[in-house]
């Protein structure tokens, strides 16, 4: 009896024993399921896809939160108007300095810092997976980094078109924050030139072809439809050093520039679109192609599609989806004077018979008429309701973030070459432009044809965040305008640097017109 | 032996010396013995049979039940509540508790514990800032913040959303300590960093088998509202028309005002008909304890509903417990226990919560039609729908409890609780806009406890006593979610998300049939270690000193900053017997000085530099993948973590003393604190070129100080005449921010500022001074000529005269000012019971001063242009819109279309005191002993309650307790039901 009570006794103390014998410290590391800490990170493939891929999904964000690309590249100046939208307006009106929410959040550069972080971040630790995992490769990795550079000079020419100097950050600094002035506009932009150039020759055409000749086979297990244009290809790099060029105002580069990607095109899958193509719910703003050249997706197949972030979340309406009003519109008479060509497949209407030829606008169950070009609900094409009524209860979209296509180049180059004094060569270009566009009449004098080329420019690429852009460039190469030189001596071409982009870098001062 | 009953009878005199002191100080401030006197309230007869052991040391379990603030429970056990928030309400001085609906079961119930220890930026502070609630020495596991994380709107958490505070009866606690002083808090360890709520549930019990049965049956009343239709609403907007609107203004007015012929909308506004419903409400419990000395155990099973009258909301709970305490032999004691409880929940029908569930917002801009017809017609939409939301919970422990000397007890204990929600929901295409919608959502929080203690106690010569006690415990916890929602299914038949399940085919596994589906999921784990010491010595004198050092190593905490080392010193001195026994007595003096390490409730901080799926925005933040790849970068949104985050932690000084007067008729008790919570980690904003938002860093300060004060009485002839018990209790509190990380001076977070050594819970508000009525009125800025701005935008006739604090001739966030409070600064309740003969009437006051609210159902309601215009989830009209709730002409009569904004809701005119002083329970009761049934039955007692009853405020507003957790009165909140109930208790 008495052993045995010592053994119960034994017993209950076992517990006891047994916490103290098992080591706290050790109890205490729980691995966590929602993040990755660094002892995790760098150390297979997979990590080095989920990093190269967060920083394009980074560069995403940037460009589509709040509508941010379409602010900054589609409303300055341009032909739309607000409607009940007092922050809007001001964008429109150049008046950016009024303190909305919307304006502080977009005059905040911080969204394409973390472009510039993550980038850097993994230009200078993916080297770590190579010795980690023996699948990732030396010329995986040189290729991954190449992208990478490539997305440091694409974010930095972002960030110079909107504005203009910008502090220069060429390493991730990782977990210190230093204060770093902004550095003028012309050198930040030769920075993200040479990164670019410095990329461009060791980018693939495509990604995840078995048969091509260089970089062959899938990447990351994944083939060449499902990388179509997700990421930064040669000749997305050349896009890109080409604007970069025109935007410097050198456009004999620009032309050499463009030049690669019209000869080039064909190898990574970049061809012309139809009127058709162009203006179907399902046609080339849908998902993911190679027509797109370097385009953000939202691919609705792949559960990313997003209600907003998109054009259409500003230009859409009822009936197209359950909202009264769109936030901006273009009146009826603007768009009379920028559709003057008769045929144009885009938008015309016959003097004669009064018919419009509409495929870029739609009626509003309001009296308005919206800009309906772009309209990717859902997985594009008709949207039916369980109820089988066709409406798109569920306003999600999927078109991408696109930086340019097949045409936005032609007329790149053909602006280079009028420019460059090549007059009949950019004439052919631009006809041949509105040719495939239906415009009956053919342009037989180049006496405008900067005019003519801008125009067409405008026509072309509404709602695809050029308008302000295009102006910019109009501008500079006449020269002409003193009200706009001031201003863009002044810097009230770019956007102010937000408040508390000041308030946490001493350094940064506002730009001379914003003060 | 009768040396040691006489060691063991000073040793309960010294070990529990409190809680024989805590007889006088129940009695006087709670005169809960003296209910008892009049009214045998419990039902546990006989003391637990482990007290009748020599040397008995308590196990932890039960050793708190003895101290901090009593929880008066009798009139509590009369009124029909069903949460542990309910239960406390206005019950203890310190202690505020904000019910902001009267939706039955929600989580939507607050308890601040002396003040607030950090800011609240969004609804996921509020689970920080939380005291816990321990039942028999478990801390229970609450819901983690983290299903916010994928929530576009914050309106209720995902899933069930029912509070896991109400598993218990009343009728099953024998009491609840309020547990403030860090003298007792820093021996429960972090989780009472911010107070506890410390319940006891009736114990086993030794005796012949002794049954109890609790019931009552009442109603839930339907409040006297006015309600109004379109044509006041049209006589409400005109004026404006008349003053501001073009003709074409006019013309744009919404179709459901403008028609005049439109019966839905002009005929009578009687939907409150159908929405409020004298609504019954019923529980029945009953419990049996009974056994051996050596064996004995407890049973009980309760069945409640509870309701709101409105919405058709209702809460059902099934509970059962069971308790066995076992002595195999003489230094052996046993004890366990199990609760289990299924909770349901019918929840409200608002728009807000559906479309938040869905993340949708509606086109349609019209209210509902406030005619009975239609909300008949649109109530029937929901014939076809499930909503079902169960949760299930289970807790218990198993206690062993052995001595191994005679000065030396060993307590084990592993004890668990564990709850799972489900939720799911089918929407048919009528209730949108012709799409459906299905959602499932199953979450579980786990926790297992492991807790090992050894007491020693030692008698000196001289009669002082000194105790040690040492222990160790373990604390796991698992929570985790998978939650899937599917939009567009095939039809309205098919109201689950059924996915293809044939593995051959791994293409299309697992794929839904017909709904666009997407799930979710998430899981957090945690751990706590302890290890702590604790010494007491009481000298014969009457002067007891104490100390504490304890360990804590948390999981959450960084692998170098893991172990947190705190201490806590008492002291208390009772002077009564030095003074003698005339009229005080009782006088003791006591102080406490302790700290306590914060636990966190996620990962992020502990894990340090990190990487996670991070491509959302604000108003979509659930996107993680780019071209169909998951993706990890650095956490630029929630901020960079570095490495050398301490512990934050709390420290609490507590000064006070406690008097008892006329054989402890009257007494008083006084307590003065300054707490402070210390390196609190806080998201400070850094340079932009980084790419991150914030840097979490520690070091922000904020302090709480304030006054706790219990006024008890029990007067009068105890002996079938006419007695009065009487307590009052009232907390005065304030808080300030007495740093920031990096010693900076203000912050601007989430629409808040906070300010050192301001209150963390102030506004930020414009100041309005009027109309201006005329253009020329605005004032223009000398050297630049040009009319004073709101934001860049000019002041015309029919804008607000905002101050221009800072002389720039532009109003914006700058010209804000710090003003009000949205806590109280003075808070507490009054409970009074009157005992004549048999009969007893008590009553229970509440009330909540110095404490003001926005009212943004004013601003709502008078800037109806913005409303219209918003595409928001605020600006949605639920059927409630036709309740009259603002009055016309009680603000300035601005331009609605001003692109100003003259009516949003951050100005000062909005900000009104919400002060209130609220009758909230009345009732009466009947004690039946005659003869005949006192023979069958040990009492039978009868009563009538009726709760909610009058409510004093000036607020204008619906009621100035229904206000969200940030001030901020958006009208969510369903009524506090006015319910009357019938019943009865009676012990066999």
């Amino acid at each position: 009896m008495r052993i045995k009570n010592r053994l119960l006794q034994l017993i209950t103390v076992l517990p006891l024993l047994w916490i103290l014998g098992s080591g706290c410290n050790k109890i205490l590391d729980v691995k966590s399921s929602n993040l990755i800490n660094e002892s995790n990170a760098w150390s297979s493939i997979n990590d080095a896809r989920s990093a190269l891929l967060g920083t394009y999904g980074l560069l995403r964000t940037a460009l589509a939160e709040n509508e941010a690309n379409w602010l900054y590249g589609e409303l300055r100046s341009g032909p739309f108007v607000a409607m009940n939208r007092p922050d809007l307006d001001a964008i429109i009106n150049n008046k950016l300095n009024q303190s909305h929410d919307l304006l502080a959040e977009v005059s905040n550069w911080r969204k394409f810092y973390a472009v510039i972080n993550s980038a850097n971040l993994f230009i200078e630790r993916s080297g770590e997976i190579m010795q980690k995992d023996p699948q990732y490769t030396k010329l995986n990795n040189s290729v991954d980094i190449a992208q990478m550079k490539a997305i440091i000079g694409i974010t930095y020419f972002y960030m110079v078109r909107i504005w203009g100097d910008v502090p220069l950050l060429t390493k991730s600094y990782d977990g210190t924050f230093p204060q770093i002035p902004r550095s003028e506009a012309k050198a930040v932009l030769k920075f993200a030139e040479d990164q670019l150039k410095e990329a461009a020759p060791v980018l693939p055409y495509v990604y995840g072809d078995p048969n091509a000749s260089y970089f062959p086979g899938f990447y990351y297990g994944a083939d060449i439809f499902t990388w179509a244009s997700a990421l930064v290809t040669r000749n997305a790099a050349y896009a890109y050093l080409a604007h970069i060029a025109a935007w410097d105002n050198r456009y004999l580069d620009a032309s050499v520039y463009a030049d690669f990607v019209l000869n080039n095109g064909g190898r990574s899958g970049i061809v012309a679109s139809t009127t058709f193509d162009l203006t179907r719910s399902d046609g080339f703003f849908l998902g993911q192609s190679s027509y797109q050249v370097f385009s953000l997706g939202f691919s609705w197949v792949d559960g990313e599609a997003t209600p907003t972030g998109h054009i259409e979340n500003l230009t859409l309406a009822s009936p197209l989806i359950p909202r009264a009003n769109p936030a901006i519109y273009i009146p009826d008479n603007r768009i009379v004077q920028i559709f003057t060509e008769p045929g144009d497949e885009r938008f015309y209407i016959d003097p004669v018979t009064g018919t419009a030829y509409s495929s870029y606008f739609s009626n509003a169950s309001s009296d308005l008429i919206i800009f309906s070009k772009i309209k990717v609900v859902g997985s594009g094409g008709v949207q039916q309701n369980t109820a089988g009524q066709t409406t798109n209860v569920l306003t999600k979209y999927s078109s991408p973030v696109i930086f340019t296509r097949l045409e936005e180049i032609k007329l790149l180059k053909a602006e280079a070459l009028t420019v460059l004094g090549q007059r009949q060569d950019a004439l052919d270009i631009l006809n041949g432009l509105r040719a495939n566009r239906g415009i009956k009449t053919e342009i037989i004098t180049t006496d405008n044809l900067l005019e003519d080329i801008f125009r067409e420019r405008q026509r072309e690429l509404l709602g695809e965040a050029w308008g302000w852009y295009d102006q910019v460039r109009y501008k500079q190469i006449k020269n002409d305008d003193a009200a706009f030189n001031a201003l863009r001596s002044k810097g009230g071409i770019y956007w102010p640097v937000a408040q508390e982009v000041m308030d946490n870098n001493p350094q940064i001062r506002q730009t001379e017109y914003w003060k | 032996m009768r040396k040691l009953l006489l060691a063991a009878l000073v040793f309960w005199g010294a070990c529990v010396h409190y809680a024989s002191a805590e007889g006088h100080v129940r009695l006087n401030i709670v005169a809960a013995c003296l209910f008892q006197d009049t009214i045998p309230a419990t039902d546990t007869a006989a003391p637990d049979i482990r007290l009748a052991i020599d040397d008995y040391i308590k196990p932890v379990s039960t050793e708190l039940a003895g101290k901090g603030d009593s929880v008066p429970l009798v009139l509590q056990r009369q009124m029909p509540l069903i949460t542990v928030p309910q239960y406390i309400k206005g019950a203890a001085a310190g202690l505020y508790v904000q019910e902001n609906t009267g939706e039955p079961g929600t989580v939507r119930q607050f308890m601040y514990l002396r003040g607030l220890p950090k800011p609240v930026r969004s609804i996921k502070d509020m689970y920080d800032v939380q005291p816990a609630v321990y039942v028999n020495g478990i801390p229970l596991i609450q819901d983690n913040p983290f299903i916010y994380n994928i929530q576009t709107y914050t309106v209720n958490p995902a899933g069930p959303a029912t509070s896991l505070l109400a598993t218990l009866s009343t009728d099953n606690i024998e009491q609840i300590r309020v547990v403030k002083d860090y003298k007792d808090a820093a021996f429960l360890g972090p989780y009472a960093a911010n107070g506890a709520i410390y319940i006891t549930t009736k114990a086993a019990a030794a005796g012949e088998n002794r049954i109890s049965v609790n019931s009552y049956m009442g109603y839930a009343q339907t409040p006297k509202i006015t309600t109004i239709n379109a044509a006041y609403e049209k006589d409400f907007r005109l004026p404006f028309y008349y003053k501001y609107g073009t003709a074409a203004d006019l013309v744009s007015m919404p179709a459901y005002l403008s028609d005049s012929s439109n019966v839905s909308y002009y005929g009578p506004s009687n939907w409150s008909d159908r929405y409020y419903k004298n609504t019954p409400q019923y529980s029945v419990n009953a419990s049996l304890t009974g056994g051996s000395e050596r064996a004995n155990f407890r049973f009980f099973g309760d069945y409640t509903r509870s309701v709101a009258g409105a919405d058709q909301t209702k809460f059902d709970r099934y509970s059962g417990s069971f308790y066995i305490n076992m002595m195999p032999t003489r230094w052996l004691t046993i004890s366990s226990m199990i609760n289990g409880s299924v909770l349901q929940r019918d929840r409200n029908k608002n728009f807000i919560d559906r479309f938040a569930e869905m993340r949708f917002l509606p086109n349609s801009k019209n209210p509902l039609a406030p005619n009975l017809m239609n909300y008949n017609a649109f109530l029937d939409f929901y014939d076809n729908t499930i909503d079902d939301n169960a949760t299930s919970s289970i807790q218990g422990f198993w206690d062993l409890n052995v001595r191994l000397l005679r000065n030396l007890n060993y307590d084990a204990r592993v004890a668990f609780d564990y709850n799972e929600g489900r939720r799911n929901v089918f929407w048919n295409s009528s209730l949108f806009d012709g799409s459906n919608y299905a959602s499932n959502f199953f979450g579980f929080n786990q926790r297992l406890l492991l807790e090992n203690t050894l007491n020693y106690k030692r008698d000196m010569a001289n009669g002082d006593v000194l105790k040690f006690k040492g222990g160790i415990s373990y604390t796991g916890d698992i929570q985790r979610y998978n939650y899937g929602i599917g939009y567009n299914g095939p039809n309205d038949y098919i109201k689950v998300n059924v996915v293809k399940g044939n593995k051959k085919e791994p293409g299309t596994y697992l794929v839904s049939k017909g709904f666009d589906v997407y799930s979710f999921t998430d899981k957090m784990q945690q751990r706590l270690m302890a290890f702590y010491g604790k010494a007491g010595y009481s000298f014969t004198n009457g002067l007891e000193l104490g100390a504490l050092v304890r360990s804590d190593g948390s999981s959450a905490m960084q692998p170098g900053n893991r172990w947190f080392v705190s201490y806590a010193f008492d002291g208390t001195y009772h002077l009564a017997p030095k003074i003698g026994a005339g009229l005080l007595s009782q006088l003791d003096l006591f102080a406490s000085w302790g700290r306590i390490g914060n636990l966190r409730a996620d990962q992020n901080i502990g894990a340090g530099p990190q990487y996670q799926s991070q491509l959302g925005w604000a108003s979509y933040p659930i996107l993680g993948s780019y071209n169909s790849f998951g993706t990890y970068s650095r956490p630029y949104n929630y901020g960079w973590v570095g490495y050398d985050i301490p512990w934050a932690y709390s420290s609490q000084l507590n000064a006070g003393t406690e008097i008892a007067l006329f054989k402890d008729q009257l007494s008083l008790r006084l307590e003065w604190y300054n707490k402070d919570n210390k390196n609190v980690v806080f998201p400070s904003p850094v340079t932009a070129e980084s790419g991150y938002r914030y840097e979490w860093k520690s070091g922000m300060v904020v302090n709480n100080t304030g006054l706790d004060l219990t006024i008890g009485a029990g007067l009068g002839d105890k002996d079938g005449g006419l007695s009065w018990n009487g307590d009052l209790n009232i907390g005065f509190n304030k808080n300030k921010l007495k740093a920031l990380p990096d010693g900076s001076a203000s912050v601007v977070a989430d629409g808040r500022k906070l300010a050192v050594d301001k209150a963390i819970d102030q506004f930020w508000l414009l100041q309005n001074k009027g109309i201006y009525n005329a253009d020329s009125e605005v004032p223009v800025n000398p050297s630049t000529h040009e009319v004073m701005t709101y934001k860049g935008i000019a002041l015309k006739a029919g804008d607000p005269k905002w101050v221009d604090v800072n002389g720039d001739y532009n109003i914006d966030d700058k010209d804000r000012v710090l003003t009000g409070n949205y806590l109280p600064r003075i808070s507490g309740g009054f409970t009074n019971q009157f005992v004549y003969k048999k009969f007893d009437l008590s009553f229970q006051m509440v009330f909540a001063l110095k404490k003001y609210a926005m009212n943004q159902v004013a601003s709502g309601y008078y800037g109806f242009i913005d409303r219209d215009n918003a595409n928001t989830l605020e600006a949605v009209k639920e059927i409630t819109y036709w309740e009259k709730t603002v009055n016309a002409g009680a603000y300035d009569l601005y331009n609605p279309w001003s692109q100003v904004h003259p009516y949003q809701v951050d100005q000062d005119i909005f900000m009104e005191n919400a002060s209130f002083v609220k009758l909230r329970s009345l009732s009466l009761g009947y004690e039946i002993s005659n003869n005949t049934i006192a023979r069958k039955m040990r009492r039978v007692y009868l009563y009538v309650t009726g709760t909610n009853l009058v409510s004093l405020s000036n607020y204008s507003g619906k009621d100035p307790e229904l206000i969200e957790y940030n001030g901020y009165d958006t009208g969510y909140g369903m009524r506090l039901p006015k319910s009357f109930i019938l019943g009865v208790k009676v012990d066999l």
